[in-house]
């Protein structure tokens, strides 16, 4: 509408709307740049939990590598290699991040029996990677039964003399056990630590909401023990809790979530629990079937 | 004694027969027929294992020490050590208790110990805080000779 007064007002009405997508969209890209960093750092494991964390599937790891965090370090994942590397990880100390651990550390001849990186001519051990980083992060996750509780690694005789994450930082550390930890509960952690904060964890530091309930509690043949009839042999379709299951002393949702894309789990297969994500496995869990 | 033994061995023989029978039925109704009977079966073995279980616990309150309790030696108690469908028995302070079906004692074992043996030191360095809330959950069902 033309008038013979130039009024300023009139004149960024026209633009203002421009303006204000233009800002929308600079916060959104800069929001994004705010993605937190996380380590995650193999130890003296088997690197079961990356790979299992490579097979999740809701959310997959596409999703959460572009979404949710920025992986800065990996020894198993990322491009740079040898020094470079290693400097990644330096730097990433430097930032706010979130430092995932798998596998025990060992800490026999001072961690010399696990060495994560050659920097400067000197030799990193892998008990002095998660003391570095483990006093700056901003949370501590120990994924896989290892990290989390000694596992395989610190199994008798234990010649490394490994023990689990806890032990060898000052701090809280969140554990996320399982042999190896389910993709689902990992993300499912470190999504909530992202999103809300730190989540609820019972006694021994694990999540509630992947390890409130026994395997027993929603176990597919729960009726069979209910009613005392059992398997004799591997291959029958009662309990199996005569042959060794370890379902009634293990936390975990296995049979609700289920594994490999959600399609089965060890009881659905025929075979019994052997307890993967108890803190005493595997000496305490042994013998896994007993006939 | 236990009075009930004989009654609970017949039905755990009908049990038995009714199960060998599904494994080897193919007809869809037999087996249905099979599966109702062995369901009655084995709630009527319940049944009288509770009642009978409650009836010698009635007695322990009354006579501590009562003689017709079943005496273990320690060979003894070495057959019952869970496997091949053995109960799962376990001596903790000189009383000898079944724990074939407690949760911890999946097939008779317990983190790395075995039924069939004299765990008195074990139980009590693991649960020694809480060795009476433990114990008093547990069926008895016998004295260890050497402690008698």
């Amino acid at each position: 509408m033309e008038s013979q007064y130039n009024c300023p007002i009139l004149e960024s009405k026209e633009t203002t709307a421009r303006k204000l997508i233009n800002l929308a969209i600079n916060e959104v890209k800069n929001s994004k740049k705010t993605k937190i960093n996380l380590i995650w750092l193999e130890a003296t494991g088997c690197a079961g939990n990356i790979i299992s964390l490579l097979n999740a599937d809701n959310p997959d790891i596409v999703y959460f590598l572009q979404e949710m965090v920025t992986l800065t370090y990996e020894n198993s994942l990322m491009a740079a290699e040898g020094e470079n590397a290693f400097e990644r990880f330096l730097d990433t100390l430097e930032t706010e991040f979130i430092l995932v651990v798998e596998g025990a550390v060992s800490t026999k001849a001072n961690g010399l029996y696990t060495i994560v990186a050659n920097y400067n001519g000197r030799r990193i051990t892998a008990l002095e990677a998660v003391q570095m980083a483990g006093e700056r992060a901003k949370y501590v996750v120990a994924v896989g039964t290892c990290a989390a509780h000694g596992g395989h690694s610190a199994a008798f005789p234990n010649p490394s003399e490994s023990v689990s994450v806890d032990k060898v930082l000052n701090r809280e550390v969140i554990k996320v056990p399982g042999c190896p930890s389910h993709p689902d509960w990992a993300i499912g952690t470190i999504a909530q630590l992202v999103a809300f904060g730190k989540p609820v964890l019972d006694d021994k530091n694990r999540p509630i909401m992947f390890y409130g309930i026994t395997v027993h509690d929603r176990c597919t043949r729960r009726s069979y023990f209910d009613n005392g009839i059992f398997a004799e042999e591997l291959g029958d379709i009662e309990c199996m809790f005569k042959l060794g299951c370890r379902g009634p002393v293990t936390r975990t949702d296995c049979p609700v979530r289920q594994w490999n894309s959600y399609v089965n789990w060890p009881i659905g297969d025929n075979t019994p629990c052997i307890g993967c994500a108890q803190e005493a496995f595997p000496d305490g869990m042994e013998p896994f079937v007993r006939y | 004694m236990n009075p009930y033994n004989y009654l609970l061995a017949q039905i755990h023989k009908r049990i038995v027969h009714y199960k060998d029978i599904l494994k080897n039925s193919w007809d869809i109704d037999e087996k249905q027929l099979y599966r109702t009977k062995l369901s009655d079966e084995v709630k009527r073995f319940n049944y009288w294992r509770n009642f009978c279980d409650q009836n010698i616990q009635v007695s322990q309150k009354q006579l501590p020490n009562q003689p017709e309790s079943r005496i273990f030696t320690l060979e003894e108690l070495k057959q019952y050590d869970g496997s091949n469908g053995r109960p799962a028995y376990v001596a903790i302070n000189g009383v000898v208790y079944d724990v074939s079906l407690m949760r911890g004692w999946g097939g008779g074992t317990h983190f790395g110990l075995y039924a069939g043996n004299d765990l008195t030191d074990e139980c009590y360095q693991c649960h020694g805080d809480q060795i009476e809330e433990v114990l008093n959950k547990i069926p008895k069902v016998g004295l260890l000779a050497e402690f008698v």
